[in-house]
């Protein structure tokens, strides 16, 4: 079964037009869009047996760009159709040193 | 902007109703719950914080509890601090892609982390006292 990371990833990945994204943090020079995803949290809902039955993940994506927050990637679209849930989202403090706006939004995602 | 998790006691109307009815006083019973499901998140939080001179750390409260007309709740996380705490505590929490900062989560991991034995305290707490079976 693929990790909460690779699930995240292949998600990303089909985001149409393509958005360069990583994990954690964006290495090299920023785009003027890019992604940011992070594991904020797993944990473990359900067990039976003394074994764990279900698991909630909690994934933040970062969505940064330059123009502000008109005419975002849609990242929605991409982890819904991988499973994923919506869930808050909060807007980050723009970067005066790179002009990047930012929109942090969580997912959930069940196994 | 704050960073914090409230946890209200909600959606038992009618039967504190019920109780208020009876005379005694659910409001005190719910706040002594809350403050138990408080205690557990804010030890979560603290122990989950990004430390490094302790000033975040030490900025991590419990405010409350609170009646606002029939709503009892607490507040746990990063309040009334000072401005320049408030922005990095923010920025712990949501973390700053452009500057290459990662988020490192003390409120929301917490609050995923604990909910079910928040959950239990306030039950608990409840259940000490008489209110639920």
């Amino acid at each position: 079964m693929p990790t909460i990371f690779e699930i995240t990833n292949t998600a990303l990945g089909t985001i149409s037009p393509a958005v360069p994204f990583a994990m954690d943090d964006f290495i090299g020079s920023l785009p003027d869009t890019f992604l940011v995803y992070t594991l904020i949290s797993g944990v473990g809902e359900e067990h039976a047996d003394n074994a764990e039955t279900c698991r909630t993940y909690r994934v933040q994506v970062s969505i940064m760009k330059k123009s502000g927050h008109v005419g975002l990637p849609d990242v929605d679209t991409a982890m819904l159709a991988a499973g994923f849930t919506r869930g808050p989202e909060r807007q980050l403090q723009k970067d005066s040193t790179t002009s990047h706006y930012g929109l942090a939004k969580d997912y959930f995602y069940l196994t | 902007m704050t960073t914090y998790a409230k946890i209200e006691l909600k959606g038992l109307d009618e039967y504190f109703k019920t109780i208020k009815q009876a005379g005694i006083d659910i409001d005190a019973a719910a706040q002594r719950a809350l403050d138990a499901g408080g205690e557990i998140l804010h030890s979560e939080m603290d122990n989950l914080v990004p430390k490094d001179e302790g000033n975040l750390q030490a900025h991590i409260v419990i405010l409350g509890p609170f009646l606002d007309g029939n709503l009892n709740y607490v507040e746990v996380g990063v309040l009334n601090a000072d401005a320049k705490t408030t922005i990095y505590g923010n920025v712990q929490e949501y973390g700053s892609p452009s500057k290459n900062i990662k988020s490192q989560s003390y409120i929301r991991a917490a609050v995923d982390r604990k909910k079910s034995a928040v959950r239990k305290a306030i039950r608990e707490s409840l259940k000490s006292e008489g209110f639920v079976d």
